[in-house]
């Protein structure tokens, strides 16, 4: 039914005032929206508004995170963002909203603002009447465009007669996540990555920028003539060589079966992965299968190493991998157990900051 | 049946291996001279027709063009030279290019040289030399080097067979132990199997003392028609199989990720020119980048079934006193692995070792000599079979 508003948040506070982590390294402003908007499931809105600092990454690797094809409307950080992004979602046509806080480009210095981090948050709209300018007015002063997003949840909550279906567990709460706490770290990290250029084995941008499909959605092709499937994508069937009529498909990104295993450390890594290692110590990387015959080898995330064992299932989330001549590159990492990493928010914790409302909100609403 | 003999090693020359001082001219010109000096009834200026250069990186300072470099220290200024690039097994390339060139009669004396010169560059220059020969596209951005593919390669191997991490040490320790006779090696020191189990790990179950040196050095080879070999030496060794193999780059893309098939392929290639099987091989030089890589090749070669070449390794048959005398120069474990030359350093032990001339190390009545070199994580693979006489 059209008249129904979802609000799906993915935390992620990058850092506290303080500067202390508050998601895993591997997570940014870019991973955590695209985790959010993912949960809002299949919807076809062609229009996303992005409020906020978004990164370069945004604006060309947003369809290939979603596997369809998306137009991106920028809308400045902070509450006057929130506003022109929410009267402009009322306008005819479905659209998405969603806004991040962060620095908005690896090469930047930290920004200034108190609460400086990243933080992604979706609403869905399918009611364009009067709703979103209605939440518009909910907008707080706050600077922080993340900041803003607990009032806009409250006025969907008060909204009467509407058909609000919410995942808003753990909403209002600053979670302490898995990953690293280490202050020192994450800084080490960030400096290293922003003077981190082509040293490493070099993969040009325009190449890494094609390999996204496979790379972020796991994208194959699958041959109509001789029923190889070829992963990742090389532009024809690497069974017969046709390029013609090639089915494109995406391999399950939950379910497979780890086939070998090895923990990285000590000097293993590659030079470009230097800072990881320096900033989060050793990691795992995963040769999995799959599909039958269908193989790829992943990084691993979210697990202490040597955890991950020959012969589990993994998931996979949307991850930084490491930094290249100013940019984060990203990839699918595996993370334990069939499915995507439950993440801190969504639960159930004790919840020093959150209201008895907040625990309601666990349930979905109708 | 005779071998049919086409082509024949007449000279062999071999520096040091290890982090020397030499610059790589300096390299060049040592082997090829010792090569040059080893040709028994000596070898006038002007006879090389052509030259083979392997190398990978070459220093880092003549990516390009190497191969004027080569003519200039070998004194063949006008002689064309190809160089050969094929990662770790560009010396294998190499000296199969040169065997093609003699056997088809366009050249009479070819010359192989391969070179790698790595220890004289930053760390993070280096590691970039050392990882631009894996799939670069997906297995790199995994934060997989050739030490993780190999670790992969090892956790499986570890979990499928029994006794396994034990046989990957005692790789270590028994090569090791080789490398003591060979005054070329890098590493002259025992190493005991509770150190190899001991050490940090690089690439969980593979740890430092798994893994193969950086190294410099060069090695060179003097190659002729076997019918003209005599002119240079009554001790020939003749090139009586060159087989290669190639394999999808990544190991993920290939049907079966735990072995490899271009060594497969290589083998069989190589003993479908030669009058013998690999019951009459005396002598194997395998390409143990790692340790793990020892028991693969063992496997992959056709010298033990999968699994079978732990058992081989802990009963001591691969020691150079065992049936099977495996990398008795001391591999690429302790004697080094300067990329470019590993494949042609294997050729020049076999040389040594088929005339009888290796000293301490000999094996007693070495006869035919099987030679595997690998490049990177098994996308290309050479086997060379030599034989005395």
């Amino acid at each position: 039914m059209a008249e129904s508003i979802r609000a799906v948040r993915v935390w992620g506070r990058l850092a506290d005032p303080r500067g202390h982590r508050l998601t895993a390294p591997d997570e940014d402003e870019f991973t955590l929206a695209v985790a959010a908007l993912e949960r809002l499931g299949d919807r076809s809105a062609p229009t996303l508004h992005g409020v906020g600092r978004l990164p370069e990454v945004f604006r060309w690797g947003l369809s290939a995170a979603l596997g369809r094809p998306v137009g991106l409307c920028e809308h400045p950080p902070g509450p006057d963002g929130w506003r022109a992004a929410l009267k402009e979602a009322a306008a005819p046509g479905a659209s998405v909203v969603f806004g991040v806080d962060g620095p908005g480009h690896l090469l930047d210095p930290p920004a200034p603002l108190p609460n400086f981090g990243a933080a992604a948050f979706a609403l869905d709209l399918e009611d364009r009447s009067a709703t979103p300018i209605r939440l518009a007015d909910h907008v707080c002063g706050t600077e922080a465009t993340f900041d803003s997003a607990p009032s806009i949840v409250d006025a969907l909550r008060q909204i009467p007669g509407s058909r609000l279906r919410a995942e808003l567990s753990g909403w209002g709460r600053v979670p302490t996540t898995r990953g690293t706490a280490d202050p020192e770290g994450g800084r080490l990290l960030e400096d290293r990555a922003r003077r981190a250029v082509s040293e490493g084995a070099y993969v040009p941008e325009p190449r890494y920028r094609e390999s996204v499909a496979s790379r972020w959605r796991f994208a194959a092709d699958r041959c109509p003539t001789c029923g190889t499937i070829t992963f990742p994508l090389r532009g024809g069937c690497r069974g017969c060589g046709t390029a013609d009529g090639l089915e494109r498909i995406e391999l399950p990104r939950t379910g497979g079966r780890v086939e070998a295993v090895t923990t990285i450390g000590n000097g293993g890594q590659p030079t470009e992965f230097d800072a990881l290692v320096e900033a989060g110590g050793s990691y795992d990387v995963v040769l999995v299968e799959l599909a039958p015959g269908v193989r790829a080898t992943l990084p691993v995330a979210d697990a202490p190493p040597g955890t991950i064992r020959i012969g589990d299932r993994i998931g996979t989330v949307l991850r930084r991998l490491y930094p290249m001549d100013g940019q984060w590159r990203y990839g699918l990492k595996a993370v334990a157990g069939p499915g995507p990493s439950p993440r801190a928010s969504d639960q159930p914790q004790a919840n020093p900051g959150g209201s008895e409302e907040d625990r309601r909100s666990d349930v979905r609403l109708r | 049946m005779a071998d049919r003999v086409r082509a024949a090693i007449v000279g062999a020359g071999h520096t040091r291996f290890g982090a020397l001082a030499e610059s790589p001219r300096a390299l060049l010109r040592s082997a090829v001279q010792r090569a040059r000096e080893s040709v028994d009834r000596g070898l006038s200026e002007g006879t090389i027709d052509s030259v083979v250069l392997a190398t990978l990186g070459f220093g880092g300072w003549q990516i390009g063009n190497a191969s004027a470099v080569l003519a200039e220290e070998a004194r063949t200024v006008g002689v064309p030279v190809t160089r050969v690039e094929n990662a770790c097994a560009s010396g294998g390339y190499a000296l199969r290019a040169a065997a093609d060139a003699v056997e088809s009669g366009r050249s009479h004396l070819a010359l192989v040289t391969g070179l790698e010169k790595m220890t004289d560059v930053p760390n993070a220059r280096r590691r970039y030399w050392l990882g631009v020969s894996g799939d670069t596209e997906w297995e790199r951005l995994s934060g997989l080097t050739f030490a993780g593919v190999y670790g992969l390669l090892a956790s499986r191997y570890i979990a499928d067979h029994r006794e396994a991490r034990e046989a990957l040490a005692e790789v270590a320790v028994k090569n090791h132990r080789h490398g003591l006779a060979n005054p070329n090696a890098q590493f002259r020191k025992p190493l005991t199997r509770d150190a190899v189990l001991a050490a940090p790990k690089v690439a969980d179950p593979l740890g430092l003392l798994d893994c193969c040196p950086v190294s410099d050095g060069a090695a060179a080879l003097l190659i002729a028609p076997t019918e003209e070999a005599r002119r240079y030496t009554d001790t020939p060794v003749g090139i009586v199989g060159t087989g290669a193999g190639s394999d999808y780059l990544a190991v993920q893309d290939r049907p079966d990720p735990t072995h490899f098939a271009a060594t497969r392929r290589a083998a069989d290639a190589a003993f479908r020119h030669a009058s013998f099987d690999r019951r009459s091989i005396s002598l194997i030089e395998v390409h143990d980048c790692f340790t793990i890589a020892e028991l693969l090749a063992l496997e992959d070669l056709g010298f033990a079934d999968p699994g079978g070449a732990v058992a081989l390794t802990l009963e001591g048959s691969t020691a150079r006193t065992g049936r099977w005398p495996v990398n008795v120069d001391g591999g690429l474990k302790a004697k080094g692995h300067p990329i470019g030359a590993t494949g042609v350093s294997q050729a020049y032990e076999a040389f040594v070792q088929l005339r009888a001339q290796a000293g301490e190390r000999q094996v007693p009545s070495a006869e035919r000599a099987l030679l595997h070199n690998v490049g990177g994580s098994g996308a290309s693979a050479t086997v060379t079979l030599l034989a005395r006489g």
